[in-house]
């Protein structure tokens, strides 16, 4: 998967279980998520259950940080960096 | 400068105000004869229950104590000690019955499978948070699990079992405020709530369960505030000296480690802090954090308000009626 594909998986994703957040087609990848109340912490919960089922990623309690959930950029960052190191 | 000393309160000056809005609010805006209040041994429904009774009369208050099955022992022996002491008339609700009638320990228990399969009746458990001080992390709930004897085990929880363990708790926060709507309606008593101002603004309680309320006399004080005036207005000492717990799970649980960053000291001088725009690098000195800490809880207290604001709101209207 290239990044501009897990870009439009995560994107996809985010707006199909967070447009009633406000989680947009159009979203800026660097607009703050979590500061704009378009994730909570249920939200990252959904994010996290998404990564590990679809996705057969493993995340760690220690990488559920705003730094890897923070906005588009950084899930695409993280999901990269993660497949990098399967 | 900042420091500890912007919690400090007049404590009778205060105390006389309350009592003051206590009399208005029930006797006047509500029309209400007396006041029901849940009783848990905690500070907060204990200061509650010492205002009204010295707000309207001992014998217009009715102290509600409302033991399940995860009460503490203290809880019941505390209230009634408090009691007491006031000389207020109370009564005794073991709610485990209802509990167990809409099935909320056997829910939780499912929830718990979730996570631990062997999970079996017996095992203690409780929710809590990871701590932001070590980091900038997010707050997602783990839950804890000890069998009789062996070392509790922890482990996060999914988003379904997490949902569904503080959905099933929630029903004993609605239980006891029915019953205490039950006693209310009986007495044509109003209903006190008791959060202090830190839960109040930070969302800590049950959107109608102890959310609900015909008046919230102490929702305007810092914790340590209800403190300082607990002494003054006559709560007892074992009452004052004992540690916040939720009381909710069957493990024994802090309130910071459920819900608040820091325990409810720091808490209440970060809110005050970031309430009045006190930058980080000044409140961390005083509360023992640095200011990277302090910026986190600053980032957490957000947080919470944003999560707080459903849990405030009122019913919404297609449109307003027309006389209100």
């Amino acid at each position: 998967m290239s990044t501009a594909t897990t870009e439009s998986t995560i994107r996809n994703f985010l707006v199909t279980s967070f447009g009633y957040r406000g989680a947009t087609a159009d979203l800026g990848a660097e607009v703050p998520l979590i500061d704009q109340g378009i994730l909570d912490s249920t939200a990252v919960l959904e994010i996290v259950q998404f990564f590990e089922q679809e996705l057969a990623l493993e995340v760690a309690d220690e990488e559920m940080v705003p730094e890897n959930f923070g906005s588009i950029a950084r899930l695409v960052a993280y999901v990269e960096k993660k497949k990098g190191s399967k | 400068m900042f420091s500890r000393d912007v919690l400090k309160i007049d404590a009778p000056a205060v105390a006389a105000e309350i009592e003051q809005a206590i009399r208005d609010h029930v006797f006047v805006k509500l029309r209400r004869r007396g006041v029901a209040v849940g009783m848990s041994g905690g500070i907060d429904s204990s200061v509650v229950s010492a205002l009204s009774a010295r707000a309207l009369g001992k014998d217009k208050v009715l102290g509600i104590f409302m033991p399940e099955r995860d009460t503490s022992d203290d809880a019941l022996r505390l209230g009634t000690k408090l009691a007491e002491h006031l000389g207020i008339q109370t009564v005794l609700e073991n709610i485990k019955p209802a509990l167990v009638g809409l099935r909320c320990y056997e829910r939780q228990d499912e929830a718990i499978r979730m996570v631990f399969p062997d999970y079996v009746d017996g095992w203690r458990f409780k929710i809590t948070l990871p701590s932001i001080l070590e980091g900038d992390r997010l707050n997602v709930s783990q839950l804890t699990v000890q069998p009789p004897g062996e070392e509790p085990r922890t482990k996060r929880m999914p988003l379904n079992a997490y949902l569904q363990l503080v959905a099933a708790t929630n029903f004993k926060q609605r239980i006891r405020k029915m019953m205490e709507y039950y006693h209310g309606d009986r007495l044509n008593y109003a209903v006190a709530g008791t959060p202090n101002l830190l839960e109040y603004d930070q969302g800590f309680f049950v959107k109608q369960g102890d959310g609900a309320a015909d008046f919230k006399p102490i929702a305007h004080l810092y914790k340590t505030q209800v403190y300082a005036l607990a002494e003054h207005v006559g709560v007892i000492e074992e009452i004052r000296r004992r540690a916040p717990t939720t009381d909710t799970f069957s493990l024994p649980q802090g309130q910071d480690e459920f819900y608040f960053a820091v325990p409810y000291d720091k808490m209440d001088l970060c809110l005050y802090a970031h309430n009045h725009k006190v930058p980080a690098a000044e409140v961390g000195p005083v509360v023992g954090l640095t200011p990277d800490q302090v910026e986190r809880v600053f980032k957490d207290i957000e947080a919470k308000r944003r999560v707080a604001q459903y849990l405030h709101a009122r019913p919404l209207l297609i449109r307003e009626l027309e006389h209100a």
